[in-house]
C-alpha cells in the first residue's frame, strides 16, 4: 500500500504541479498594478446658473457612459481628460455635443503649483468659465485611483493594434464605465438662502445708521471646490471682527457711540449681490426715521496686494460721509497705499461690486478691498483658498477699518489728537490686542476655508448657521430668506463618480462557450466516470505484480540496464558535439554576441547530467558488494556534474532578482514568464538530485506509453531552453538621437537593455533618418522630450554607440503620438 | 454584470451536481428525493455546527488570520462526518456505493446553494465585471469533489479493517477550509492562483481517496477469497 502512495508521488508530474504555485506566488507578490474593479472618487461639477436670462456653464449633472479619451469624443461617452491637455488642445466641437460627458483631472494639491503653472491654471479656468454646454462637465483631483481610470483610457486609445488584438480587444477588452451616484444636492424650490443682520444699536431716537456689508458665498467655475476664501471669506472674518471689536463700545450706555451699527452678511453675492439687493428693498420699505448714513462693503481684504482701495462710484463730495472715512483712513495709516477708484455703475450688466446696489437706490455706499479693480481674476478662482490668506494682512486692515469708523461715529478730530505736527506720538481708540489674532485665525478656519457656493444647499445653511452662532454673541442678530429674483441658481455642485471596469456584452457569450465546454467536459467524465476507477483500480492491483513476475530474474535487469545505459551515453554525447558545432545551424544561436549570452553560456545540451545516470546503470551489479566505493564514485560524479548547473541556477536567481529591483520587466507576464522559467530550471535540477541520490524516477516511467527518457535525456535540453529564455529578455529604452554636426545629419538609437543592465551591442539598433535636420528637430524633439544630443564628427559618434550604425535610412514617422508611451501622469 | 453573467455563473456552479447525478448511472439506484433527504441532513448538521461554534468559540477580538484559533474552528467540521455517518447508515437505503454517493451529491449540493446562491445573486449582477464570480462557480465542483471523497471516506471508516490509511485523507477533506485559509493567508495567494491551489488539493484528495477505496476493496475481497 505504501509503496502504491509512494509511487503516486514518484511521478515527476505530481511534483511539478503541487509546487508549480509558488511562482504564482512570486509573481503576485510583486504585482505592480492594482486590479480594482470598482472605485469611487469625488468630482466636482463646473458651475450651473442663470443671470438675467443668461445660461452659463454645464446643463446637466447625469454620468452613466463610456470612459473614453479625448481624442475620440463623440455622443454619449465621457471624455477624460486633464487639465494641461485641455488647455493645448482646440475642444469647442466637444462642447456642442449634445449628450455626454467630460471629466477632468485637476492636481490634488492645488497650493504646490508653481508661479507658471498657475497662471495656466487661471487661464484654464477662464477657458471653462466661457464654456456653455448641454454635457455633464465634472471636474476631480487626482488621486491614485481616480489617475488609474485616466491612464486605462489612454493606454487603450494609444496603442497601435493588428486586426486581432483589435478584434480580441473588442470582445474581451476593458472598457471604463463612469456613473455619477445618487445627487441629493438638488435644490428645491423652496430652498432660500438667508441674509444674517446683526445690530448694534445707540438706543436714541433718529439715530444715523452705519452699515458694514459683506456677502458670504464663494463661487468659481467649480463651486464645489471653491474655497473663496479671500472673496469672500476674508469679508466675512472682517465683519465678525469689526462686530466684535466695536461691539464693547456698546456695552455701557456712557460708552454708547450716537450711532446705529449694522452687520450684514449678505447672500448669494455671487449671483449678482442678490441678498444685498434684497436687504435695500426691505430697509427701504421699513420705518423712515433710520437713517442709512453709509454703508460699507467689504470684499477681499485678506491678501497682500500693494494697498488698500475704496471703490466708489462717483467721487464722493468733501462734506459726505465717505470723504470723511477716506481721509481718517489715510491719517490712521500713512504709510499704506490707500486710494479711491471711482467706476461708473452699469446698469445693463452685471454690478460689480457690492455697493452699487445701494448707489443705484441712491443710498451712499462704498467697497472696501485691497484689488485695485473688479475684474481681478482671483476674485472668482479655485486658486482663492486659505493658503492665499495673509493673517497679519487682514488685521491690519479690519483693525485700520475699526479705526476710522470709530474716529466717525465718536466725532474724534480728523487728523488725531492734535493739529501740532512736533507732536508725533500714535494715539488710537484700540487697545493693541482689540483685534484678536486668535479669533481671526479662528475665523478664518470656520468660515474662510470651505466651498460655500450658494448652490451647496448644506454648505450654505451651515455657514449661515455658524455666522449667526458667532455673531450672537455680540449682538441681536436676526435671519431674513432671501429670494432670489433674476438670477437662478442649480444644485449638484459635486457627485461620487463610480468608475467600474466592465466587459462588453459579448464577452459574455464568450463566457457562457466556456461554461458550456466545461460542463461538456463535466459531462463526459461523469458518463466515464465509473469506467475510468474501475480501470485505474485494475492497473493499480493487476499491472504491478504481473510486471514484478517478469523481473524475476535479477541478472537479465542488470544486463538490460547496462545496454541501455551505453546507449544513452553515446547518444548524450553525440548531442552534445552535435549542439556545440551546429548551435548556428540550429538556430540556436541567438543573440550570441550579446555580452549576457557570452558571459553566461547555458551548458549547451549538458550531457553531465548524464553522468550519474551512467555511473549508477553502469555499476548496480557492484552495489551490494562494494557499497563505500559506489557511493563515492556516485558522490564524485554528481558533485561534478552538478556545480555548473547549481552555479548557474545562482546565477540566474542574482539576475532576475536584480532586474526586479530595476523594474526591467515592463509587464507582469514577462516577469512571470521568466520565474516559471526559473522555477523549472531549479525544479529539474532539484528532481535530478533526486534521481541521483535515491534512483527515484528512472526505472520503468512511461508516458502515454513511451519511455521518458528524462531527466537525463529530456532535462538538459529543457535545462538549456530555461536557461536562455531568461537571458534572452530585453527592455526597450527610449531611443537617442545623435545629431552629427560635420555631416548635418540624424543618428536614432534605439537601445535594448540587457538582463545585466548593460547596453546590448546584439539587440540595440541604430539608423540614419532621412529627414532634414530642422524638421526633424522639431518632430524629434517632440518624441523624445528634448533628447537629443550633439557630437562633431561620424568618428565621435561611432565610439559613443554601442552597434555598428545599419545602412537602412529610417523614415521618420510623423504620427504626433510618442512611440514611447509614458503614462505616469505628472502635474508637477 | 447583467443577468447573463449570473446565468453563466448560476450553471457553471450548479449544473456539475445535475451532470453527475444524472449522467453518472446512480438515478437508476436512487431516487431524488434521497438527494433531498442528504439536503436536509446537511442544513441539520449545520445548524448543530453553528451552535456549537457559537457555544465555544465566540468572535475573537484579534483581527486578520491567527493559525491556532481559525485550526480550533475548523474542528468543528467534524461535525460533518458525524452528520454525514448518521445520514448515510439511517437514511438512505441501498449497496453502499450508492449510499455514499447520493449522500455525497445531495450534500455537496446543498453545500453549494448555502454557500453561493446568495452570493451569485447579490455579486454577479452587478455591472462591474470580475472573474470573481467565475471562480467562485468553479470552486463548487472541486468542492463536489471533496465532499464526494468525504462520503466515501467516511462510509469506509467504519467498514474498513485499515483505518491507518482513510483517516489522514479523511483529515485532508475536514480541514480542507482551514488548509485553503492557511495558504491564502500565508502565501498571500488570491483569485486564480488559489482556484488553481482549490483544484490541484481536490483532485489530489479525490485521488487518494480512490487509491485509499481500490486499497480497501482489495483487501476486502482478499479475505474473501481466502
Amino acid at each position: 500500500m505504501q509503496e502504491e502512495i509512494l509511487d503516486f508521488f514518484r511521478n515527476p508530474f505530481v511534483i511539478f504541479s503541487m509546487t508549480f504555485m509558488l511562482t504564482f506566488c512570486v509573481v503576485n507578490g510583486s504585482q505592480q498594478i492594482g486590479d480594482v474593479v470598482e472605485m469611487e472618487f469625488h468630482a466636482y461639477r463646473l458651475n450651473q446658473y442663470e443671470i438675467s436670462g443668461n445660461i452659463y456653464g454645464s446643463k446637466n449633472y447625469r454620468v452613466a457612459y463610456e470612459a473614453v479619451s479625448l481624442n475620440s469624443r463623440t455622443l454619449r461617452r465621457c471624455m477624460v481628460t486633464t487639465w494641461r491637455e485641455l488647455l493645448t488642445l482646440d475642444v469647442d466641437d466637444m462642447w456642442q455635443l449634445s449628450t455626454g460627458a467630460v471629466l477632468i483631472f485637476i492636481p490634488s494639491d492645488i497650493e504646490k503649483l508653481s508661479d507658471v503653472d498657475r497662471q495656466k491654471f487661471l487661464e484654464f479656468e477662464n477657458r471653462l468659465s466661457t464654456v456653455k454646454t448641454d454635457l455633464s462637465v465634472y471636474v476631480a483631483p487626482t488621486t491614485e485611483d481616480s489617475a488609474s481610470v485616466l491612464a486605462d483610457v489612454n493606454n487603450k486609445e494609444d496603442k497601435v493594434q493588428s486586426i486581432v488584438q483589435q478584434l480580441i480587444q473588442s470582445i474581451a477588452g476593458n472598457t471604463i464605465q463612469l456613473t455619477s451616484g445618487d445627487n441629493d444636492g438638488e435644490l428645491t424650490d423652496t430652498y432660500k438662502p438667508s441674509n444674517i443682520v446683526g445690530r448694534l444699536s445707540s438706543n436714541e431716537r433718529g439715530a444715523p445708521t452705519i452699515a458694514f456689508v459683506a456677502h458670504y458665498d464663494s463661487s468659481s467655475v467649480i463651486p464645489g471646490l471653491s474655497a473663496g476664501s479671500d472673496s469672500n471669506g476674508s469679508g466675512i472674518v472682517a465683519l465678525l471682527e469689526l462686530l466684535a471689536v466695536l461691539s464693547k463700545f456698546y456695552d455701557r450706555p456712557t460708552t454708547r457711540p450716537p450711532f446705529n451699527l449694522l452687520f450684514i452678511w449678505t447672500a448669494a453675492g455671487k449671483m449678482n449681490y442678490q441678498g444685498t439687493r434684497h436687504w435695500i428693498d426691505e430697509y427701504q420699505k421699513g420705518s423712515d426715521d433710520e437713517k442709512l448714513d453709509l454703508a460699507i462693503c467689504i470684499e477681499s481684504i485678506g491678501r497682500k496686494t500693494d494697498g488698500l482701495y475704496m471703490h466708489a462710484s462717483k467721487q464722493p463730495s468733501e462734506t459726505s460721509v465717505a470723504a470723511n472715512i477716506f481721509r481718517r483712513i489715510k491719517a490712521i495709516a500713512p504709510n499704506k497705499k490707500f486710494d479711491l477708484v471711482t467706476k461708473k455703475i452699469s446698469l445693463t450688466s452685471v454690478s460689480s461690486w457690492e455697493h452699487e446696489k445701494f448707489n443705484i437706490k441712491r443710498m451712499p455706499s462704498v467697497t472696501l478691498s485691497t484689488l485695485p479693480s473688479p475684474t481681478d481674476i482671483a476674485r472668482n478662482s479655485i486658486l482663492d483658498n486659505a493658503s492665499q490668506i495673509d493673517e497679519d494682512e487682514l488685521i491690519e486692515n479690519v483693525r485700520i477699518i475699526a479705526e476710522a469708523v470709530l474716529g466717525y461715529i465718536l466725532n474724534l478730530p480728523e487728523n488725531g489728537p492734535s493739529t501740532d505736527s512736533r507732536v508725533s506720538s500714535e494715539s488710537t481708540m484700540l487697545s493693541k490686542e482689540a483685534v484678536d489674532k486668535q479669533r481671526i485665525h479662528h475665523f478664518i478656519r470656520q468660515f474662510a476655508s470651505k466651498p460655500r457656493p450658494v448652490g451647496d444647499k448644506l454648505a450654505t445653511e451651515s455657514t449661515i448657521a455658524n455666522i449667526a452662532a458667532a455673531a450672537s454673541g455680540y449682538s441681536k442678530v436676526s435671519k431674513s430668506a432671501v429670494t432670489i429674483t433674476d438670477a437662478k441658481v442649480y444644485g449638484v455642485t459635486k457627485s461620487k463618480l463610480v468608475a467600474e471596469r466592465v466587459k462588453p456584452a459579448v464577452f459574455e457569450l464568450v463566457i457562457s462557450g466556456g461554461v458550456m465546454a466545461y460542463l461538456a467536459v463535466f459531462y463526459y467524465i461523469a458518463i466515464n466516470a465509473q469506467k475510468s476507477i474501475e480501470v485505474g483500480i485494475l492497473n493499480n492491483l493487476l499491472v504491478k505484480p504481473y510486471i514484478s513476475t517478469l523481473c524475476k530474474n535479477e541478472n537479465e535487469k542488470d544486463c538490460v540496464s547496462q545496454r541501455q545505459a551505453t546507449v544513452l551515453f553515446i547518444i548524450f554525447c553525440l548531442i552534445r558535439m552535435i549542439s556545440n558545432k551546429f548551435e548556428d545551424y540550429l538556430g540556436l544561436k541567438i543573440m550570441l554576441s550579446c555580452n549576457v549570452r557570452q558571459q553566461y553560456s547555458g551548458r549547451h545540451f549538458g550531457a553531465a547530467l548524464g553522468f550519474p545516470f551512467l555511473t549508477r546503470s553502469l555499476s548496480s551489479t557492484v552495489t551490494i558488494s562494494s557499497a563505500p566505493l559506489f557511493l563515492l564514485i556516485v558522490f564524485t560524479s554528481t558533485s561534478i556534474a552538478f556545480y555548473p548547473y547549481a552555479k548557474d541556477f545562482a546565477i540566474l536567481c542574482r539576475l532576475i532578482y536584480n532586474a526586479i529591483q530595476r523594474r526591467h520587466y515592463s509587464q507582469n507576464h514577462q516577469l512571470m514568464f521568466a520565474l516559471t522559467a526559473l522555477y523549472f530550471y531549479f525544479s529539474i535540477i532539484f528532481m535530478e538530485l533526486l534521481d541521483v541520490s535515491f534512483g527515484m524516477y528512472c526505472e520503468n516511467q512511461s508516458f502515454f506509453g513511451l519511455p521518458i527518457l528524462f531527466p537525463n535525456f529530456n532535462f538538459p535540453l529543457l535545462l538549456y531552453i530555461f536557461h536562455i529564455s531568461i537571458l534572452h529578455h530585453h527592455k526597450t529604452m527610449p531611443a537617442i538621437v545623435y545629431e552629427v554636426n560635420q555631416e548635418n545629419c540624424f543618428i536614432q538609437l534605439n537601445r535594448m537593455r540587457c538582463i545585466t543592465n548593460k547596453d546590448c551591442i546584439e539587440m540595440s539598433k541604430a539608423y540614419q533618418l532621412d529627414a532634414q535636420p530642422s524638421r526633424t528637430t522639431t518632430i524629434q524633439r517632440r518624441l523624445l522630450e528634448g533628447r537629443i544630443i550633439q557630437v562633431r564628427d561620424m568618428k565621435e559618434l561611432e565610439d559613443i554607440l554601442p552597434c555598428k550604425i545599419s545602412t537602412q535610412i529610417r523614415k521618420v514617422s510623423l504620427s504626433p503620438k510618442p512611440q514611447q508611451q509614458q503614462f505616469a501622469i505628472n502635474f508637477e | 454584470m447583467t443577468f447573463f453573467h449570473f446565468i453563466n455563473c448560476f450553471a457553471l456552479s450548479f449544473a456539475p451536481y445535475f451532470i453527475v447525478y444524472k449522467y453518472s448511472g446512480i438515478n437508476e439506484y436512487s431516487s431524488i428525493w434521497k438527494c433531498a433527504t442528504a439536503s436536509g441532513g446537511y442544513l441539520l448538521t449545520q445548524l448543530v455546527k453553528l451552535l456549537i461554534l457559537a457555544t465555544f468559540f465566540p468572535t475573537s477580538d484579534v483581527e486578520g488570520f491567527a493559525i491556532v484559533p481559525e485550526f480550533l474552528k475548523n474542528c468543528a467540521d467534524i461535525m460533518d462526518v458525524i452528520g454525514l455517518h448518521l445520514l448515510m447508515t439511517n437514511f438512505l437505503a441501498g449497496k453502499g456505493e450508492v449510499r455514499f454517493l447520493v449522500g455525497g451529491i445531495g450534500w455537496g449540493f446543498a453545500h453549494s446553494i448555502a454557500h453561493r446562491a446568495i452570493l451569485l445573486w447579490v455579486g454577479a449582477r452587478a455591472s462591474a465585471f470580475t472573474w470573481r464570480w467565475v471562480q467562485t462557480s468553479l470552486d463548487s465542483s472541486f468542492d463536489l469533489l471533496l465532499i464526494l471523497s468525504m462520503a466515501a471516506l467516511t462510509w469506509m471508516l467504519t467498514r474498513s479493517s485499515n483505518k491507518l490509511i482513510i483517516v489522514p485523507v479523511l483529515a485532508l477533506c475536514i480541514f480542507s477550509t482551514f488548509i485553503y485559509q492557511t495558504v491564502q493567508n500565508v502565501l498571500l495567494i488570491t483569485s486564480w492562483s488559489i482556484l488553481v491551489f482549490r483544484a490541484i488539493y481536490s483532485i489530489s484528495v479525490a485521488s487518494m481517496t480512490v487509491l485509499v477505496y481500490s486499497v480497501n476493496r482489495s483487501s476486502n475481497s482478499v479475505k474473501k477469497y481466502d
